[in-house]
C-alpha cells in the first residue's frame, strides 16, 4: 500500500540536485519529531541516498533550532586515497570509525540513532519498534532474534502508523510515546521478506559489507513524515519471537518479564534512575503483554491486528495493584 | 520497591541498581523501611513471626538478605552500635 | 576572554558558569551554539546546573532547556555512581592505616565545590603512598577489582615509570579505578615529591576520604592538564582551575602560599600557565605582583615566546562547525612531541613508542563499535 506523496517540497519532489546543494551549503533539515536534525555533506552519493529513503519528508526551511547537527566528511590521509571513506562528526568531534564512501546513509544512520540515545535523555528512550493505532502505542521489545525490525516495518505497511523501528521515546509527563521517524533499518533476509510482503515498499539502496551484513531502509510513509507530532498512548507490549515454521501464536507475559523486557533494554533506563523506574513501572501496569511466536509475516501481522482489535485498554496512569476494589483489567474501552 | 503481578522490583537511589526481588527480601526490605532503624535481632523477631518460624531459624536467611541488599544499596547500615537501618 | 589574533569573542558564554543571569541575553542561535560547544568540552552539565534557578530558568527557551534537562540527568547518574563507589569502596578496601586521597573531580564533589556539580565523572582518581600500592591493589583485588589486562611491556611502564596503575574495573560498578602514588611520573623532568603532598592532607564529607590541601589542588589541576598529552577540549579543566582559584582565593595568605608551594613542589612552570591562560580566558582575579613574579620563575620570556602559542592553539575550542586547523593540530603534535621528551629518558621513551606504535589496536575499544 503506497500512499501518494502530495506535498509540493518534499525530498522527492525536490530532487538529488537540490538535496545536493543544501547537504552543501547550509545542511539539510530534518524533522524526525522527537528531535530536528541537521545534515551537512559533500558527498552526491549522501544526497541521493536520502533522496531514496527520506523521500516523503519536507525539509525545514531555515530552522532556528535543531537539535543534532551532524557533518558526513570524506576522510583525508594516503589511506583514504586508496579506498574512500566517509566521517561521521557530530558537533567537530568524531567518535566513530569510518565507513566506505558509499556507505554514507548507514554511517549516518547509526551515528544519529547512537546521538540519540546518548543526548535525549529528557523522554524514557525503550529499544523497541513503535507504532500507532487507534492513538494507542503497540511497542516491540529489540530482543535478538525478534525480528522486530521486519515485523515493524511490514506493520507499518499494514496501516499502522510508524513512530519508530528502534526507540520506543515515551514521555512520562505527557503519558505518550513520541515518534523518532527514522526510515526502518532491514537487514540481510528481512530485505526479500519486505519486498515479497509489499512489492510496492519503497525500499532504499542495498548496502553490503557491513558488521551487520546487508542493510537496505525503508522510507517512512508520507502520512507517518506528517503526524510526526502526534504521540500515542501506552497500548500494547508485545515480545516478537520469530522462529522457523511455527504457527502464530500469543501468550501472555508476566509483569516482571515485561519489566525486564523493557528496563534491560532501553538506552537511558539507568540514567533516569528512579524516574525511569516508575515509567517503566507503570508501563507495565497500563500496557498488556503478549509473548508472539511466528514464522509467517502475513499471518503474523493479521492476527496481532485481530488481537488488537479484541484489546480492552487500560486508563493512563494506570490503577495500582493496592487499590481495593479494582481488578487489574478494567473494561474501559479504546477511548484514549 | 513496586509490586508487579507475584513478584516485586526494587530501585535503589544510591546505587542506581534496579533488582528483580523475592519474597523473602521483599518483606526485610519492607520491615526496615520504617524510620526508626531496626536491629538485626528485632528484624528476625518480627519476620519469624510473621512466617510462624522461630527467630534463630530467620536468622541465617535474613542475615544473607541483609548482605545483599547493603551491596545493593537498598539498605544502608547506620552507625548505632550494632544496628542495621533503610 | 579573546584570542590574542583578535578572534571572534567564542568563549564569552564562560561567563554564565559564574553569573547564570548572563544566559537572559542569549538568542536562540546563540543557545544552540553554547550547548553544541559546552556539550563537546564536557561542560553542558555544569551549564545546567548553574541555569537551575527559576529565576533563570524561566529565561532559557524550551528547546535548550530539555537539553539541559537531558545532560543533567546524565550527570546525576554518573555523579550518583561515582558517590555510590566511594561509599562502598572503604568497606571493601577494609581498615587501611594509609591515608586514601582523592583527586580531581572526586575530590571537588567531596568538598561540595560549585565545580562538583554537573560533572560527568568515568573514572575515580585515588592516591596512595607508594609504599602501600601493593597492599592497596592487593585489597581492591580481593574485593572483585580487576585490572585491565596489559602486556607486560605496558605493565612495566606503568609500574615503574608511570605514577599510577593501570585502570581497575569492578564488575558491578561501571567506573574504572586509577589508583595513583604521585600526580606525576617520577621519571620525569619534574619531580614532585609526594610525601610532601601528603603531609598537608584535609579532609573531605566522606570520613573515610581525604583530599589535598587547597594549594596541591591547584597545582595538581595545572600540572594534570598542562603535563598532559592531549590539550585539545580541555578547556574544561582550565574552568575547574578557575573555579579553584576563586573558591579558595579568597582565602587570606592563600596566593603567596600558592607561589611558594608551586616552588617546593618543583611545579612553577605548570602554575604559571595556568595563571596565564586562566586571568587572559576566564578572567580569574590572579593579584598582578604574583602573576608576574610567578611568570618570571616559571615561565621566562624566551620560553613563553614559542610554548605559550602552542598551548594557546591546541587549548583553543574548535567551533562546532568545522574541524580542527591544522594549526592546532601541528602544535598538538609539537607538544605531545615534548610531553614524551619529559616524561620520560629518551632511552625509555624510543622503546616505548615503539612498543606502542607496534600493539595500537585498530579501531580504539573505547569507541562503540559500528553497527546498524
Amino acid at each position: 500500500m503506497r500512499e501518494t506523496d502530495h506535498s509540493a517540497s518534499s525530498l522527492l519532489r525536490q530532487g538529488p540536485e537540490s538535496i545536493q546543494r543544501q547537504l552543501a551549503q547550509d545542511g539539510l533539515h530534518l524533522d524526525l519529531g522527537l528531535v530536528r536534525l541537521r545534515i551537512r555533506s559533500s558527498e552526491a552519493s549522501v544526497a541521493r541516498q536520502l533522496f531514496e529513503v527520506y523521500r516523503h519528508y519536507v525539509p525545514l526551511q531555515d530552522p532556528c533550532w535543531c537539535d543534532l547537527q551532524v557533518s558526513l566528511i570524506r576522510a583525508q590521509g594516503l589511506r583514504s586515497w586508496l579506498r574512500p571513506q566517509v566521517r561521521f562528526f557530530a558537533d567537530g568531534a568524531m567518535n566513530f570509525d569510518a565507513f566506505p564512501a558509499d556507505h554514507g546513509l548507514p554511517l549516518l544512520e547509526w551515528g544519529v540513532n547512537w546521538l540519540i540515545g546518548r543526548r535525549m535523555n529528557d523522554v524514557l528512550l525503550l529499544h523497541a519498534g513503535t507504532l500507532e493505532r487507534d492513538g494507542r502505542a503497540l511497542v516491540m521489545p529489540a530482543l535478538p532474534g525478534s525480528g522486530k525490525s521486519t515485523l515493524t516495518a511490514a506493520l507499518s505497511l499494514r496501516g499502522w502508523r510508524l513512530l519508530s523501528d528502534e526507540f520506543g521515546a515515551f514521555d512520562p509527563q505527557a503519558g505518550a510515546f513520541r515518534a523518532v521517524l527514522k526510515p526502518v533499518a532491514l537487514k540481510n533476509e528481512s530485505i526479500g521478506v519486505i519486498r515479497s510482503f509489499d512489492p510496492g515498499a519503497e525500499l532504499g539502496p542495498s548496502f553490503d559489507k557491513t558488521r551487520k551484513g546487508t542493510v537496505a531502509h525503508l522510507a517512512p510513509s508520507p502520512s507517518s513524515v506528517a503526524r510526526v507530532h502526534e504521540g500515542a498512548r501506552p497500548g500494547m507490549l508485545v515480545l516478537p519471537r520469530w522462529q522457523a515454521g511455527s504457527p502464530t501464536l500469543f501468550e501472555p507475559v508476566p509483569p516482571t518479564a515485561a519489566f525486564t523486557s523493557l528496563a534491560f533494554n532501553a538506552f537511558n533506563y539507568a540514567v533516569l534512575g528512579a524516574e525511569g523506574f516508575q515509567a517503566v513501572t507503570a508501563l507495565v501496569r497500563a500496557m498488556p503483554a503478549w509473548r508472539l511466536v511466528y514464522s509467517d509475516l502475513e499471518d503474523a501481522t493479521s492476527k496481532l491486528l485481530g488481537l488488537w482489535q479484541q484489546q480492552a485498554w487500560r486508563p493512563w496512569p494506570p490503577l495500582r495493584p493496592q487499590e481495593p476494589g479494582l481488578p487489574a483489567l478494567a473494561e474501559l474501552g479504546t477511548s484514549a | 520497591m513496586e509490586q508487579l503481578g507475584e513478584h516485586w522490583v526494587a530501585f535503589s537511589p544510591l546505587s542506581g541498581e534496579t533488582h528483580l526481588v523475592n519474597d523473602t527480601t521483599a518483606a526485610v526490605v519492607e520491615s526496615v523501611s520504617r524510620e526508626v532503624p531496626v536491629t538485626l535481632e528485632q528484624l528476625c523477631a518480627s519476620l519469624a513471626a510473621d512466617a510462624g518460624v522461630m527467630p534463630i531459624d530467620a536468622e541465617d536467611l535474613v542475615r544473607q538478605a541483609l548482605q545483599m541488599l547493603v551491596a545493593a544499596g537498598l539498605v544502608r547500615e547506620v552507625p548505632l552500635p550494632r544496628a542495621a537501618a533503610a | 576572554m579573546t584570542r590574542d589574533d583578535g578572534a571572534s569573542m567564542q568563549l564569552d558564554w564562560l561567563q554564565s558558569l559564574r553569573d547564570p543571569a548572563a544566559v537572559q541575553g542569549w538568542s536562540l542561535a546563540q543557545w544552540e551554539r553554547v550547548i553544541r560547544l559546552a556539550r563537546r568540552l564536557r561542560l553542558l552539565g555544569r551549564l545546567a546546573s548553574v541555569v537551575q534557578a527559576p529565576e533563570v530558568l524561566m529565561h532559557v527557551p524550551p528547546e535548550a532547556a530539555r537539553h539541559l534537562r537531558a545532560e543533567l540527568r546524565y550527570a546525576a547518574w554518573r555523579s550518583g555512581a561515582l558517590a555510590w563507589a566511594l561509599e562502598r569502596l572503604p568497606a571493601m578496601l577494609g581498615d587501611v592505616p594509609y591515608p586514601l586521597v582523592l583527586l580531581k573531580g572526586a575530590a571537588y564533589m567531596g568538598q561540595d565545590l560549585p565545580i562538583g556539580r554537573g560533572r560527568l565523572p568515568s573514572d575515580v582518581d585515588i592516591l596512595v603512598p607508594r609504599e602501600h600500592l601493593a597492599d592497596a591493589q592487593a585489597r581492591l583485588q580481593r574485593a572483585g577489582w580487576e585490572e585491565t589486562p596489559l602486556d607486560a611491556h605496558d605493565q612495566r611502564y606503568y609500574r615503574e615509570w608511570g605514577h599510577e596503575l593501570p585502570p581497575m574495573r569492578h564488575p558491578l560498578h561501571g567506573l574504572e579505578l586509577d589508583l595513583h602514588h604521585n600526580i606525576l611520573p617520577p621519571v620525569a623532568r619534574t619531580h614532585v615529591d609526594a610525601a610532601l603532598l601528603l603531609a598537608r592532607l584535609q579532609p573531605s564529607r566522606w570520613p573515610a576520604w581525604q583530599v589535598l590541601c587547597p594549594v596541591d589542588q591547584v597545582l595538581h589541576s595545572a600540572a594534570h592538564l598542562f603535563h598532559d598529552s592531549e590539550l585539545r577540549d580541555r578547556l574544561r579543566d582550565l574552568v575547574d582551575l578557575d573555579g579553584l582559584l576563586r573558591h579558595f582565593g579568597a582565602a587570606p595568605g592563600f596566593w603567596d602560599e600558592l607561589a611558594e608551594r608551586a616552588l617546593a613542589l618543583g611545579l612553577q612552570e605548570s602554575l604559571a600557565l595556568a595563571l596565564h591562560f586562566s586571568a587572559r580566558w576566564l578572567a580569574t582575579p590572579v593579584p598582578p605582583a604574583l602573576a608576574r613574579s610567578v611568570a618570571a620563575r616559571g615561565l621566562p620570556r624566551w620560553k613563553a615566546a614559542w610554548l605559550l602559542p602552542l598551548f594557546e592553539a591546541v587549548l583553543w575550542p574548535t567551533d562546532p562547525d568545522r574541524l580542527p586547523s591544522r594549526r592546532q593540530t601541528l602544535a598538538a603534535n609539537v607538544l605531545l612531541v615534548r610531553h614524551h621528551l619529559g616524561r620520560m629518558p629518551l632511552t625509555l621513551l624510543l622503546p616505548h613508542l615503539w612498543h606502542k606504535m607496534r600493539t595500537r589496536p585498530v579501531s580504539d575499544p573505547a569507541m562503540p563499535a559500528a553497527g546498524v
